[in-house]
């Protein structure tokens, strides 16, 4: 933590801004940013990742899992690039394709990322930090996660929870979260 | 440790077999593109999830499915549902971004304003290094169409 980023400093911390705490992991090489593999440049959206995922998304995959691995990052580019989202608000009631959607409770402002092609496909977790921006904490194959959804869950809050005093970013509605998305 | 996100996307070398991840990527981006365009020709057209349901002989709950997401579907669902939303036909084009000129990643100005603030404010800090200095791009090189870039710390 930098004592000198945004703090008021009175011997507690009392205030650190998401994006000085981002700052200083990306600093602290903790966090990633990631940019599109076909753009390069500037994007629409920001993602900022977890080394563990940035592992995963490094070529070259593993053969059997080359496939998915490579829409899971093609996923992640298209997010970037501003590409249209299907965003499930519900977490009970998600259609089976739905790109994005919020996790049970959904007041704790964490998202689902879901790669549901080919199936059984793969689910990476996280949450904003900011309107069209976001912090993608962790991933797994959705046949490992199984029924252990909420344990997937779990542990994506506590990687946040190691990472940042902020809380996720909440908005009022989808429109304060991100642009070009579809409700479904 | 050094950070690279080196991408091996490449176009097709003489008869060289393309890789499967390679094709996994590109069936992805045609399949969300044309899902975009099928979703901004309903949302356009004003035409509700119940018509177009009736419309193409389906119930609710299956159109919801085919609107959610691009996961299961054909070239057919796209004519369908582009049809049965305006009495539309989708037109195709061809891009190549691999041939695009390499342009380098640029973070967010806000991740770069806050570090240089940072250190700004606390010049004896000298372990502390501002993103662009931390990441710097150490190489940026095109080989047989192969776009790479590295990002490494100084």
């Amino acid at each position: 933590m930098l004592p000198f980023l945004g703090v008021a400093w009175h011997g507690i911390l009392t205030y650190m801004s998401i994006r000085n705490e981002i700052t200083s992991l990306v600093a602290d090489h903790k966090l990633h940013c990631l940019y599109s593999r076909l753009t390069g440049e500037e994007t629409v959206r920001t993602l900022f990742v977890l080394q563990e995922i940035l592992d995963a998304l490094a070529q070259p995959y593993p053969e059997d899992k080359a496939y998915r691995l490579s829409e899971f990052r093609e996923f992640l580019d298209a997010f970037l690039e501003g590409g249209l989202i299907s965003v499930a608000e519900d977490p009970e009631m998600k259609p089976q394709y739905a790109m994005l959607a919020r996790v049970h409770p959904a007041a704790d402002g964490f998202w689902d990322f879901r790669v549901t092609a080919p199936k059984p496909g793969i689910r990476a977790f996280g949450a904003f930090a900011e309107f069209d921006t976001v912090v993608l904490l962790t991933w797994e194959y959705r046949e490992v996660i199984g029924d252990r959804f909420n344990d997937e869950v779990e542990r994506c809050k506590s990687e946040w929870r190691e990472l940042f005093t902020s809380p996720p970013y909440r908005g009022a509605n989808l429109n304060e979260y991100l642009s070009n998305y579809y409700a479904v | 440790m050094s950070i690279s996100q080196i991408t091996t996307l490449s176009k097709p070398q003489g008869d060289e077999e393309v890789p499967i991840d390679t094709f996994a990527y590109f069936r992805a981006r045609a399949k969300r593109f044309a899902y975009e365009l099928a979703i901004k020709e309903f949302q356009k057209s004003g035409v509700t999830k119940a018509t177009l349901g009736r419309r193409l002989g389906k119930k609710p709950d299956r159109v919801s499915k085919m609107l959610a997401g691009p996961g299961n579907w054909t070239i057919e669902t796209l004519a369908d549902l582009i049809f049965a939303t305006s009495g539309g036909v989708p037109t195709f084009g061809v891009a190549h971004p691999l041939d695009r000129p390499i342009r380098n990643f640029k973070q967010p100005q806000w991740l770069t304003d806050i570090a240089v603030q940072a250190q700004t404010a606390a010049p004896a800090a000298a372990t502390i290094q501002t993103v662009n200095q931390a990441y710097k791009v150490s190489g940026t090189k095109q080989t047989n169409n192969e776009v790479k870039l590295d990002y490494a710390p100084v």
